[in-house]
């Protein structure tokens, strides 16, 4: 479910610098608190979170520059903010859910790294923890049961998605984050399905999709969740790093349907 | 209540960047972690969120609903003036005040207890809400429609499905401003990100 959240080509040269040194930035933070295994949970999918939560918060930037496992050559800037040590964590919790999803889907018993880590997760972050949990469960039990509804598994996984947008419950802007984090984990949840939905077909293994989808109900699935995000993202005080945002919700998110849709051509 | 934009600190007509900017800066200097939790301080942050509400759900109102805004008048208002919501049940009333909070699941838990044989066009349209905002905007389209066809004519409820359509049109139109979608710029990374899922142990190098 990881890569959708990712700019597109037309994003100017300043934002892709900003997003890749967050990107870096999340890095940094995933070894400082979990060591070498944390960098593997690595995703751009909590850049955004990061610097979404970071823009809302007013966080300031704390810059450095380092050469890593995966740069060993070149110095190469990053920044962190405060709200990395919260993204870090979510980081964890779904790269753990992620493999033990591709080991139901795929029978396998691929060690999970980012174990060892949960609990204490779990701990500090309940809420977000049990959304996550108890809905991924629901969504595997549909899938168990072959019940092809696309609309309510990616409702729940928008669900749990939007918990973990939600850094803060007290937040003023909990519910326009719960709602956006709603809109961006149906878009995920579609897209992914959408793209996955030859494989699984030629496999014989279920997508929740139903066999006959066009193309053109798979978009009005898409845009109806991808504007839900937008809305909300209006109602919130953001004002630093609004385009590259705007990029990815309008433009970015959507670069994997393309590819797919010329796949089928 | 004072004008908002006084609030703020700021001039009428301010922009929306103007308002966010000044909204953030309120915001840290009110914050519990600056003040301490004093009360005072709370209540001026209460003050601050309200005006900056009141501003914004308006500006997206006004600029023809690129997002369907909070307008408090657009719903759970209107209590005590008709003899119809005077007759409401109280599981109406109770979601119509936690959908006015934004406490939106809290009013879809509440309307779950109805009886189907007692949802009304009323209920859907109050469902409708709930579910918009907290981000089923598929099963607010159903739920609206349902009002709709339960009591057609009524305004209140066409104006909150023209919302849910007017966010989707503007998305659709600011989506074409993009050009056509094409790769990603860290498309490079794409397969080796998935690799990395699979097999833990792969970098992004590019």
């Amino acid at each position: 479910m990881f890569g959708y959240i990712v700019l597109s080509s037309s994003a100017p040269k300043e934002d892709r610098k900003t997003y890749r040194e967050a990107y870096c930035g999340l890095c940094h933070t995933l070894k400082d608190k979990y060591g070498k295994t944390g960098m593997l949970s690595l995703s751009y999918d909590m850049t955004f979170l990061s610097l979404l939560l970071s823009d809302i918060e007013d966080s300031p930037k704390i810059e450095g520059k380092e050469r890593c496992l995966v740069h060993p050559i070149v110095e190469h800037k990053f920044f962190t903010t405060s709200v990395m040590d919260y993204t870090a964590s979510m980081q964890i919790l779904l790269s753990h859910y992620a493999l033990v999803d591709y080991n139901n889907d795929e029978k396998k018993e691929k060690k999970d790294r980012f174990l060892p880590f949960i609990p204490e997760i779990e701990k500090k972050y309940k809420r977000q923890s049990d959304a996550l949990k108890n809905n991924l469960a629901l969504i595997w039990e549909n899938e168990k049961k072959g019940i092809k509804d696309a609309y309510q598994n990616s409702l729940l996984f928008g669900e749990a998605l939007g918990e973990i947008f939600v850094k803060d419950e007290n937040s003023h802007f909990a519910p326009d984050l719960r709602m956006m984090g709603c809109g961006m984990g149906r878009f995920i949840y579609l897209l992914d399905a959408w793209d996955d939905r030859k494989k699984d077909q030629k496999n014989n293994r279920y997508n929740p999709l139903s066999s006959d989808i066009t193309e053109e109900e798979i978009r009005t699935m898409l845009i109806d969740a991808a504007s839900c995000a937008t809305s909300a993202m209006e109602h919130m005080p953001l004002d630093d790093y609004v385009p590259l945002f705007e990029n990815i919700l309008y433009h970015g998110m959507w670069s994997r349907f393309k590819v797919e849709v010329k796949g089928n051509e | 209540m004072s004008d908002p934009y006084e609030v703020l600190g700021l001039k009428q007509g301010a922009s929306e960047e103007e308002v966010k900017k000044a909204y953030k800066t309120l915001a840290k200097k009110y914050h519990p972690d600056v003040t301490g939790n004093d009360p005072a301080a709370a209540k001026k942050m209460q003050e601050i969120n309200s005006a900056y509400d009141a501003i914004i759900n308006h500006k997206s109102y006004a600029s023809s609903s690129s997002s369907y805004g909070y307008n408090q008048s657009s719903y759970g208002g209107g209590y005590g003036y008709s003899n119809e919501r005077d007759e409401e049940s109280n599981e109406m009333r109770a979601a119509a005040s936690y959908i006015h909070a934004r406490h939106f699941r809290e009013a879809l838990h509440v309307l779950s207890t109805v009886p189907f044989e007692k949802r009304n066009g009323r209920w859907y349209y109050l469902s409708a809400v709930a579910k918009g905002y907290s981000g089923d905007t598929t099963g607010a389209y159903s739920d609206i429609s349902e009002a709709i066809k339960k009591e057609p004519g009524n305004m209140e409820y066409q104006s909150f499905l023209d919302r849910l359509n007017g966010s989707r049109n503007f998305y659709t139109q600011r989506q074409s401003t993009y050009g056509p979608s094409g790769s990603s710029f860290f498309s490079c990374c794409l397969p080796l990100m998935l690799l990395n899922m699979c097999c833990p142990g792969y970098f992004c190098i590019c």
